[in-house]
């Protein structure tokens, strides 16, 4: 008789948990990373009494989520992949518009500069002709200046986003470890293995949000807790330990910021994620626009300072520097006993490149030896003699002291249209003439006039203004291959996300008819309990 | 297949965000008029823009050097007629000067043609707008003839000055004065009919019709001297003439240019307006579906 209540309370208990678990996926609807739940029924042994075998009814055997770790992990390298696309689009985007820009783009800029030139080969008297072409001169300056400030605002913009994004992958790997710490703690409280499922998703949640900032992969432990690594293999959590990111200013250039974890460099060794988004685009998009811009800024001065000093200005004196462009970049390595210093060369010009370079010395050969490597390509392109002064691709390098295993790190363009200058702003200076005492002589102002068409970069091949359409292009092309992969990264994360909900998504029409369901079998179970107590009452009253 | 219901939700609205996002980028293009917002739409077009922009603004400025050389040979040209017209008169002079019936007239047609030579010394002076001298070559700044106790000098130089009015073309905006007007001789005048500049021959002239000795070698000094102008003036035409043919070819280039980049960067409005109202729809229909998919529940039929 007892069997008939115990087996009742059984099922209205399993119809309760049951409809527990409903309304939980049910209040879960909308929560992230939350995968839905279900009560595992199981029968209960039955009872053999002689000529066949009672059911005793039944029970939970365990609440299980609905989990599948192929998808998982796929919608975590998707999460990485797209959010480096996105970073990397967005970002390159700025760029992209900055340089076309009517107000701040170059091309305006370097016209009105040129027209002012012509205005004083057409007049070379005028007083007011030569005021227009210092102050075009000094307008063109500020728009170097200006671009390259735009690009500075954009690295620190990139820097300040590459910190967010370690502060957040330190903190998602404090959490992860705490997790399990609660994890390995829950799953060994019962002798079945149970799991404690919120607090998975918990951290599969947060494992997906740090996808998000850097690309990921994890190994789940036979206790239950997950190890994280990163980059190629480089361990962020192992059990309840968490490492930790930093970033670090690179030791040749301060504005440029390296990845470290517990103190050793990984930068070139992660992928995915906002933070990979944002080194690749500081790596390929805005150091080369910086450089092709500086290659402009240092190539426009450079030549029109060599035509300006060969005229005479309006008193007869010979023409001196118009712009100053300030001389290559360089930084010595720390070890370095020596030193060396740069200048521009006009002669060399035409091969000027928008690269940084190093030059290395090795002492120990006879005689000892020079290179200088082209770094964008990394090819020797200087193996030298020994001597103190090198001729290098449109600069000249002159070495004071040099010791065995220097090594010096030369940047002609990178800061190149940052410092560039105007030093003329007396407008009698102008030398338009190419004599002395001449007023009305505009043969030099011609051929400062003429070099807006002069093909002056990459061996006489193009202009000034066909180099800054170069870097338009190069800008341009990048964000448009940036936002074609990012759009297909957008349909591959949505398809892996698509595949994660429609299993472990919550369905309200699904929750309502399981809540009709259990709905019922809770009423029937306690039908079957009301039966079970008249049966006594029955029994009772016969003794009664 | 069975669909959660937040993501169901999600990829409606995903839907209407991405229409929307069509939708303004058309609207952009539309404002802007211009198919190209930034280079990534199309980054050889983009630099192709640049490329074109270029050629049509250096071409303008060709123009602008034009109109400046224009300006300048156009004076150039008035200067000359004035000077072939007072040197025709003084000829006329010359000539009745020479006529023995006339030698009475003599001190009169003297006075008259030193007149003349004076304003002819003014036309050599003239200045531009800028306040240039037109015939002293690069020493603009400097009066080019003067006149001191009866003796001339030039002391201009020999340098025409060039404008740029294309892309490899320069051409002459004036002339210099020994050229126009003869280089005057420093020493001893030499005898009518070998003097070369033309403020000598005249003053010549004039003297030795004082002295009622007039000399007709004289008359040849003043025809060469006319020749030599009427020659200079045939070329400032010539000049003119040219810049004429420049202006047009470079009218037709920035026009085709202009053409050309109005076909790159320009946007097709029938093409547009009837992608806006396509996308219009679109974006409509997804809310509409979205409201309508909305409502379908179970809950409310429990």
């Amino acid at each position: 008789m007892s069997g008939i209540l115990t087996t009742a309370m059984s099922g209205l208990m399993a119809a309760q948990r049951s409809l527990d678990t409903t309304n939980h996926n049910i209040a879960n609807v909308n929560t992230v990373g939350y995968s839905r739940q279900r009560v595992e029924l199981a029968a209960n042994p039955a009872e053999f009494i002689g000529n066949g075998y009672i059911g005793q009814g039944v029970n939970v055997a365990s609440v299980s989520r609905s989990y599948d770790q192929f998808i998982t992990n796929q919608l975590t390298s998707s999460t990485s992949a797209f959010a480096e696309t996105d970073t990397l689009s967005t970002l390159a985007s700025q760029v992209d518009s900055i340089t076309t820009n009517e107000t701040i783009g170059l091309s305006p800029a370097l016209k009105s500069f040129f027209n002012a030139v012509n205005g004083v080969a057409n007049d070379p008297t005028s007083i007011p002709a030569r005021e227009v072409m210092t102050s075009k001169a000094l307008s063109l300056t500020q728009q170097f200046n200006g671009l390259s400030s735009q690009f500075e605002d954009l690295r620190k913009q990139t820097n300040n986003q590459m910190q967010t994004s370690v502060d957040d992958i330190n903190s998602y790997a404090k959490t992860i470890a705490t997790l399990n710490g609660q994890i390995v703690a829950g799953s060994s409280r019962t002798s079945a293995g149970q799991l404690p499922n919120d607090l998975l998703d918990q951290r599969d949640a947060l494992v997906n949000k740090m996808a998000e900032k850097i690309n990921v992969s994890t190994i789940k432990q036979q206790d239950g807790s997950l190890s994280v690594f990163i980059g190629q293999g480089q361990s962020l959590v192992l059990g309840v330990k968490a490492a930790n990111l930093s970033l670090e200013a690179s030791k040749t250039d301060s504005s440029s910021q390296n990845i470290l974890i517990d103190g050793q460099d990984i930068s070139k060794q992660i992928s995915g994620g906002e933070l990979s988004g944002a080194l690749e685009f500081r790596d390929t998009v805005l150091d080369p626009a910086q450089q092709q811009l500086g290659l402009v800024a240092a190539g426009f001065a450079v030549q029109f300072n060599a035509v300006h000093t060969t005229g005479f200005d309006l008193n007869g004196v010979a023409g001196t520097a118009i712009f100053s462009q300030g001389t290559p970049t360089i930084t010595s390595n720390a070890t370095n006993t020596g030193s060396i210093t740069a200048t521009y060369n006009s002669s060399t010009l035409g091969q000027l490149t928008p690269s940084d370079y190093q030059l290395s010395y090795d002492g120990t050969t006879t005689p000892p030896s020079y290179s200088l490597t082209q770094l964008s390509n990394n090819t020797v392109t200087h193996p030298f003699p020994t001597g103190t002064t090198i001729t290098g691709p449109g600069f000249d390098i002159s070495v004071g002291s040099i010791a065995d295993k220097d090594s010096y790190l030369i940047r002609p363009t990178f800061n190149a249209a940052q410092n560039m200058t105007t030093l003329i702003t007396n407008p009698l200076e102008i030398a338009a003439a190419n004599k002395t005492g001449e007023p009305g002589n505009n043969k030099n102002a011609l051929l400062l006039a003429g070099l807006e068409t002069k093909p002056v970069f990459f061996g006489g091949k193009v202009t000034f203004n066909g180099a800054y359409g170069q870097l338009v292009a190069k800008v341009g092309s990048a964000t448009q291959s940036a936002k074609i992969s990012n759009t297909a990264q957008e349909a591959l994360l949505n398809q892996a996300k698509q595949a994660q909900e429609n299993l472990a998504g919550v369905n309200l029409d699904e929750e309502a008819a399981n809540l009709i369901k259990f709905q019922q079998s809770y009423q029937a179970a306690a039908k079957a309990v009301a039966i079970a107590s008249s049966l006594f009452d029955t029994l009772i009253g016969a003794v009664n | 297949m069975r669909i959660s219901t937040s993501w169901a939700q999600q990829t409606s609205v995903n839907s209407m965000l991405d229409q929307q996002s069509r939708l303004n980028q058309t609207q952009l293009q539309m404002n802007a008029q211009k198919k190209i917002l930034t280079p990534s739409d199309d980054p050889a077009a983009a630099s192709r823009i640049i490329d074109l922009n270029q050629s049509i603004k250096q071409t303008e400025q060709y123009q602008s050097n034009n109109d400046t050389a224009r300006q300048r040979l156009t004076l150039e040209d008035t200067v000359l007629q004035s000077a072939t017209d007072i040197l025709q008169q003084i000829n006329e002079l010359s000539i009745q000067g020479l006529s023995d019936t006339n030698s009475a007239a003599r001190p009169t047609i003297a006075a008259e043609m030193t007149g003349l030579n004076q304003q002819l010394l003014g036309l050599a002076n003239t200045k531009n707008a800028n306040g240039e001298y037109l015939f002293s070559g690069f020493k603009s700044t400097t009066q080019p003839f003067t006149q001191n106790a009866g003796a001339y000098s030039y002391v201009g130089d020999t340098n025409q000055r060039s404008i740029q009015i294309g892309e490899t073309w320069q051409i002459a905006d004036g002339d210099y004065g020994s050229n126009v007007f003869g280089m005057p001789t420093s020493g001893a005048l030499p005898a009518p009919g070998s003097i070369p500049n033309i403020f000598e021959v005249i003053d010549k002239f004039v003297t030795d019709l004082r002295a009622n000795t007039p000399n007709s070698a004289s008359l040849a000094d003043i025809s060469s001297v006319l020749n030599n102008i009427v020659t200079v003036r045939s070329s400032v035409g010539t000049r003119l003439n040219t810049l004429d043919n420049q202006q047009a070819f470079n009218t037709d280039h920035v026009l085709n240019t202009k053409t050309a980049l109005s076909a790159t960067e320009d946007l097709d409005y029938v093409e547009a307006i009837s992608r806006f109202n396509q996308q219009t729809l679109a974006l409509q229909a997804s809310q509409q579906a979205f409201a309508q998919v909305k409502k379908l529940s179970l809950f409310n039929y429990l």
